[in-house]
């Protein structure tokens, strides 16, 4: 081959990866051709493994590894009587919140639909640069993008690329993930980003003066819509004032360590018919902004 | 023998069986090993393979198929996977003017281009896509290339076996 004609072929698959790139960067058909496909085959390939995995691992927890489970049942029926107290006197303190509420006229907030879904997978492939988990459920379950991924213990992070039936979960710990928080007590708010595996939280733009102790649990805020407010997402480990910026240099340890979730909800916004909908179809004021919620 | 050597041989209605034997089973350990060790590529080694058996036109389609998954189970938007797949080619066809392709140490010259090719495209994909895409520590890449060389030293004298009977 021509040097001359070696280089034009060089110079026309660039302007053709360029273009194609670009194309699909702005119409995102190639992605949603790839994730459909590539997410349903490993997801497919994964999910019988997982399911019987799950099931052994199942197996030996209920019936052959009993030792101590009834001093444990006792423990717990205790807890079960205190938390049943708790709980009356919490549903009283919730009727009077929601009186008070209707008497100052509030809008009624969103509600959320939960998506129970399995963990199928981590990190997959050279691709996969992002902290991510694979899930058991797609748009066919109604989750769409942006939807948050919650467990018992608290934030897990949102659905970054939903397939049909299966779909990529962005954790909390990735340095791409920014969730607006505030303290459960001191309610000063602030953005929580993350800084990789084993590495802990960033609590960003809490202000010198404010007071956010050590051991202070964190909540969302619910600014921004991504999650209801009131979820943990993590604890206040270290603050540290620095004199030569206006915040504080707040770390956190999140309250989910990823790689040990098995099942986990998504929840879903919903309206007030009791439709599920899409985050783009929330109300203005209830859409994220850019820093507000990733 | 698990698969015996019979089975590769199969062919039916002009469809090579045993290729398909081969390649699916492969896919599938694939999936699982990058399951079980996170964002490491256990696909590479079958594209070199395929390469090294001089069978052009399946590893073209086993580049594509194979990028494909990869790019859906990825992170970021579609194109980075094509380009590595890209310089895939290019360099082990570049290589094979320094060394025999069935030559061990072109293997593990071929896995330290594709480790480094891989954080340059992936770290400047992503801060072109504005994320934060940070470089895999050492030990990380240690461990991919530790993974190109021995998946090839595994599948590799299984292949050859199998490659009169596989061939394109």
């Amino acid at each position: 081959m021509r040097p001359q004609r070696a280089v034009f072929v060089v110079l026309f698959a660039l302007v053709a990866y360029v273009s194609l790139y670009t194309w699909n960067w702005k119409t995102g058909v190639l992605d949603r051709i790839v994730v459909v496909s590539g997410l349903e085959f490993v997801g497919g390939i994964l999910a019988p493994g997982k399911w019987a995995q799950h099931h052994v691992t199942d197996f030996w927890t209920r019936y052959v590894d009993l030792v101590g489970v009834r001093q444990e049942n006792d423990a717990l029926l205790v807890q079960v009587d205190d938390f049943r107290l708790q709980m009356a006197s919490l549903q009283q303190k919730a009727a009077q919140a929601d009186r008070l509420l209707g008497l100052l006229d509030f809008s009624p907030p969103v509600h959320w639909k939960k998506v129970g879904a399995r963990v199928v997978g981590h990190r997959l492939g050279p691709n996969a640069v992002l902290e991510t988990i694979l899930v058991d459920k797609g748009t066919a379950s109604g989750v769409v993008r942006d939807s948050s991924v919650v467990s018992p213990l608290g934030v897990v992070g949102w659905i970054h690329r939903p397939g049909l039936h299966f779909s990529t979960v962005l954790l909390l710990i990735d340095p791409n993930s920014h969730v607006p928080v505030m303290g459960a007590q001191s309610r000063i708010p602030a953005i929580v980003v993350g800084q990789g595996p084993r590495n802990p939280l960033q609590v960003n733009y809490v202000p010198l003066n404010d007071v956010l102790p050590e051991g202070e649990l964190l909540i969302t805020s619910g600014l921004g819509g991504m999650f209801p407010k009131g979820l943990p997402v993590a604890r206040v480990t270290s603050v540290q004032r620095s004199a030569l910026s206006l915040f504080q240099d707040i770390r956190a340890d999140p309250l989910v360590v990823p790689n040990t979730l098995e099942e986990l909800l998504i929840l879903l916004p919903y309206n007030s018919t009791r439709e599920a909908v899409s985050v783009n179809a929330l109300p203005p004021e209830l859409v994220r902004t850019e820093e507000g919620g990733r | 023998m698990l698969f015996p050597r019979s089975w590769f041989a199969l062919k039916k209605g002009g469809v090579k069986v045993g290729s398909w034997l081969w390649w699916t089973g492969y896919t599938l350990c694939a999936v699982w090993a990058q399951e079980w060790i996170a964002g490491i590529d256990f696909f590479s080694p079958g594209v070199i393979l395929c390469l090294q058996a001089g069978q052009w036109r399946k590893a073209l389609w086993l580049g594509i198929a194979w990028g494909i998954l990869q790019e859906g189970t990825g992170a970021l938007v579609f194109g980075a996977m094509l380009l590595f797949e890209v310089g895939l080619f290019c360099f082990f066809f570049w290589s094979k003017w320094l060394l025999e392709p069935e030559n061990p140490l072109f293997v593990l010259f071929l896995s330290v281009f594709l480790v480094a090719w891989h954080e340059v495209i992936f770290v400047g994909l992503g801060s072109l896509q504005g994320l934060v895409v940070t470089w895999n520590p050492f030990p990380v890449l240690f461990l991919q290339l530790f993974a190109y060389v021995l998946t090839w030293a595994f599948v590799y004298p299984l292949f050859i076996r199998m490659v009169p009977r596989v061939a394109d």
